[in-house]
């Protein structure tokens, strides 16, 4: 009887010590030291973490912060700790050692998106990239897709005029998915190109010269009930080399210069430079002398492109295929004798 | 002093320690170029050259009358001594953290080629000699 009840005390004091290392997130695992036995461990405990992955290199706070993302995991990169935007696209989390567990190390590839929640907002993108998910066909139509907070809007000083993208969160060149709603995010376009399509660059010509596979994870990151998500936190590992080849952790800002957000609707309006009770949206072409006098940021404050060798200033950093564009001011290029390109101008 | 580097649009060479691409072709050319001289680079460069150990010379950074490979380091502490740069052009934004600072208004492109890589479409090669 003595025997049965100690056995029992045992067992009882075994389940909750499992229990315990299974739901604290200060059980920390250095994937870059490949603690493998005790990533498999919370992986056993928890299956989900398939998706979400568990641990870290640093510990993590293990309650949800005020302006946390949506996830309610902890280990991701809280809002409250990344720095206003101030003008750079993106800025390394972690010391860009990104989240992966050793569990998560596999050179299988696989894509694996989270559902929509009730508000309709896109939630973690996690993939095993190689070759094998790559495109095969073309690039397809996306524009039927309308992702949380997802508005049509024009202004002359963002690059292609729409301020908002259908952004991929796992690009397309890296997984050849067209219009999948739990892939697409309503992102500006400083998003796309200047923050997240140079991180799907590098990736994706990694992948084609080396043939190996690389783990990549982007979340939206949301404050609160918003529909358009603040940024995207960006994770990246080669598997093959061990990260030698590709390893990086950051957060890329949903911001775009000269123009303020409402993030809980999508609205936007040009940044006031003066008092002004001008509407806050164009969809109109404005001349940059027209928007100084109404008080809104211009094109001229805001700079244009011009090369050394050509003669026209441009709005569009990639018209024309400049090469090493240098960025002044509308003043500037004109005093030097530049003029405005007919295609961006 | 000559020196090869690669590119991105931003000038940009690495980030997080890393090279920002690759590219097997634009190896190839580099060695091809060689003409029987030994290229110098560092350990960092070593892992692109395996197939070409013969061609290549450890040192530690550039040297006087010698070809030397360059990825992680500032070439502008180089200029005084720079004769020839020879640029790849990716022709793709990568993301950077460390950049190329070299001014080349005080160099001359004499030459400017094109090829396509093992993994990218366009790769450009430009040949400055300082003026």
């Amino acid at each position: 009887m003595n025997k049965k009840i100690i056995s029992l005390i045992l067992i009882l004091c075994l389940s909750f010590s499992v229990l315990l290392t299974g739901c604290t997130e200060d059980t920390v695992t250095d994937f870059t030291q490949n603690n493998t036995q005790t990533a498999y461990e919370e992986k056993t405990t928890h299956p989900e973490s398939d998706l979400y992955g568990e641990s870290v290199t640093e510990k993590q706070q293990t309650t949800k912060p005020a302006n946390s993302t949506q996830n309610p995991d902890g280990y991701k990169v809280a809002l409250g700790s990344i720095p206003e935007f101030s003008g750079e696209a993106y800025i390394a989390v972690n010391n860009n050692i990104p989240g992966f567990s050793a569990s998560d190390r596999t050179s299988r590839y696989f894509e694996n998106y989270e559902a929509l929640d009730s508000l309709g907002r896109c939630g973690i993108a996690f993939a095993c990239l190689g070759r094998e998910t790559m495109p095969t066909e073309e690039r397809g139509t996306i524009g039927s897709v309308k992702p949380s907070g997802w508005r049509t809007v024009k202004y002359d000083i963002v690059d292609g005029k729409y301020l908002y993208n259908r952004c991929h969160l796992i690009g397309f060149q890296l997984s050849g998915e067209n219009a999948n709603t739990r892939n697409l995010i309503t992102g500006t376009r400083y998003l796309n190109i200047e923050g997240m399509l140079p991180f799907e660059n590098m990736v994706a010509d990694y992948i084609k010269e080396t043939g190996n596979h690389v783990l990549y994870r982007v979340t939206p990151v949301f404050k609160g009930s918003e529909l358009v998500c603040r940024g995207v936190q960006m994770e990246a590992y080669s598997v093959e080399d061990n990260g030698d080849g590709i390893c990086f952790n950051v957060y890329c800002y949903n911001s775009q210069p000269g123009i303020s957000i409402n993030y809980s609707t999508g609205e936007s309006e040009l940044n006031r430079i003066a008092d002004t009770t001008k509407p806050p949206l164009t969809t109109q072409k404005e001349t940059s002398e027209e928007k100084t006098t109404s008080g809104y940021v211009s094109n001229a404050s805001y700079g244009v492109w011009v090369t050394r060798s050509g003669k026209r200033y441009h709005s569009d950093r990639y018209c024309s295929n400049m090469k090493e564009p240098s960025n002044i001011t509308v003043e500037e290029a004109k005093s030097q004798g530049y003029t405005p390109c007919g295609k961006c101008y | 002093m000559r020196v090869i580097i690669c590119l991105d649009d931003n000038n940009g060479m690495l980030f997080n320690n890393r090279r920002q691409s690759r590219d097997r072709v634009l190896i190839s050319d580099i060695i091809e170029n060689l003409k029987g001289e030994k290229l110098c680079l560092n350990e960092f460069s070593l892992p692109l050259f395996s197939e070409y150990e013969e061609h290549i010379q450890v040192c530690s950074a550039p040297e006087k009358g010698k070809l030397f490979f360059l990825e992680n380091l500032d070439l502008s502490g180089f200029s005084k001594d720079l004769r020839e740069v020879t640029v790849y052009r990716w022709n793709r934004a990568y993301p950077a953290d460390f950049t190329c600072q070299l001014d080349f208004s005080s160099y001359e492109m004499v030459n400017e080629t094109e090829f396509r890589g093992s993994s990218h479409d366009k790769i450009t090669k430009l040949v400055y000699v300082k003026g």
